[in-house]
């Protein structure tokens, strides 16, 4: 009788061993789990639009474009956050700014790690992406900190002075980013219409050049070139799609490869990062001209605590650095 | 006889698992024909269209206020 029981619990144990396979092996691949969300933002490590940026980085040219668009964008931010902390303290001198100056303080050393990655891309790796993708979370989290505290201090201000003092940005360095940027852009889409297109060079030279003039658009590009793929015989056209399908195909299993390895110890290499950027503080005290200390305070509570999404450190009552937060 | 039915229990399960092994892993049996359509070079292009980088494009970090 006991004999028999133990081959129940066999068959038993067999079964339900199978089943736990079974459901593994038929596990979505794609979900979004924790793993998958930054803590900071609550934000998906790799959104959709990063998703679409990475594409692009399968090359030198193209993980050098997605940087200085990065840097270009924290730029933007900076100076946008500088003209609103100059109206706080030009028309509400009572206002405690001192924490928007300090988020500003970090996303100018974030700028600065974005340049150096940028100008250190020699080609696209794997390593290249993953900066850009932890960089890019940084980026979000440190604007999402500066206005949830912003728009605290903002609450029932005149916001058309605030309008007044952002047409007042001196845009000069944003502006000569956006031109190199452009300059890359058409290069790189130059580059990628000529490796298509390498087998009919007649045809890939003469866009290629239409794109690096700029004379037109990627969009006008593409539709130029099925024209002509179209009016060429049946079989060079058949090869031209072939070999068109094949850069397409490359570039999407690059795309699915970093995205993996971009989710891949994120948590991890974030630790690594602010370690760095705390080190790093100590060289630029005098460039940044706040209060450091409160900045170094900022980054080690974030080392401390990884899994935490930063509160906004003004209270809606006026009552400002109650919760312990450093001055 | 009850040894047997054991083993063939396990037999069971082996094959089911290897079929889900199976059918994960096989890539699933497309058009392996050598023509394309018109609808085939319009989803290559637009394929395409995506790996060229639009002129004015940005990266989306949010705004501070």
């Amino acid at each position: 009788m006991e004999r028999k029981y133990n081959e129940i619990y066999c068959v038993l144990t067999v079964l339900l061993l199978s089943i736990c396979l079974i459901s593994t092996v038929f596990a979505d691949d794609t979900a979004e789990t924790n793993e998958n969300i930054n803590p900071e933002t609550n934000q998906p490590i790799v959104d959709e639009n990063t998703q679409k940026e990475i594409t692009a980085m399968n090359n030198g040219i193209g993980a050098k474009v997605r940087l200085l668009q990065l840097e270009r964008a924290i730029l933007r931010n900076i100076l946008r956050g500088n003209a609103v902390i100059s109206y706080l303290e030009k028309n509400y001198p009572g206002e405690d700014t001192s924490e928007l100056k300090t988020i500003i303080g970090e996303m100018r050393v974030l700028k600065e790690e974005v340049a150096k990655a940028s100008e250190s891309v020699k080609d696209s790796n794997a390593e290249v992406v993953k900066t850009f993708v932890d960089l890019k979370n940084d980026a979000i989290s440190l604007t999402k900190q500066f206005r949830d505290n912003a728009r605290i201090l903002l609450e029932d201000k005149n916001k058309q002075g605030l309008a007044e003092e952002f047409k007042n940005i001196d845009w000069s360095e944003y502006d000569e980013l956006k031109k190199e940027i452009l300059e890359k852009i058409r290069e790189y889409n130059a580059k990628r219409v000529e490796e298509a297109l390498s087998e009919l060079p007649e045809i890939s030279r003469e866009l290629a050049q239409k794109l690096r003039n700029g004379e037109i658009s990627p969009e006008e590009a593409v539709r130029q070139l099925m024209e002509k793929l179209r009016n060429l015989e049946p079989q060079i056209r058949r090869n031209g799609f072939f070999n068109l399908n094949h850069v397409v195909a490359r570039a999407g299993a690059f795309r699915q490869a970093q995205i993996i390895e971009a989710r891949r110890q994120f948590l991890e290499r974030r630790m690594e990062r602010l370690r760095y950027r705390l080190e790093q503080l100590n060289n630029l005290t005098k460039d940044l001209n706040i209060d450091m200390n409160r900045l170094r305070n900022r980054i080690r509570e974030r080392i401390e605590n990884p899994r935490v999404t930063p509160i906004t450190r003004i209270s809606p009552h006026g009552d400002k650095n109650t919760r312990g937060w450093p001055r | 006889m009850n040894k047997l039915l054991v083993l063939a229990a396990i037999a069971i399960v082996a094959v089911v698992l290897i079929a889900a092994v199976l059918v994960q892993i096989m890539p699933s049996k497309g058009d392996t024909s050598s023509t394309l359509t018109s609808q085939d070079e319009d989803k290559i292009a637009e394929g395409f269209k995506e790996i060229l980088i639009p002129e004015e494009s940005d990266i989306a970090i949010g705004d501070v206020v």
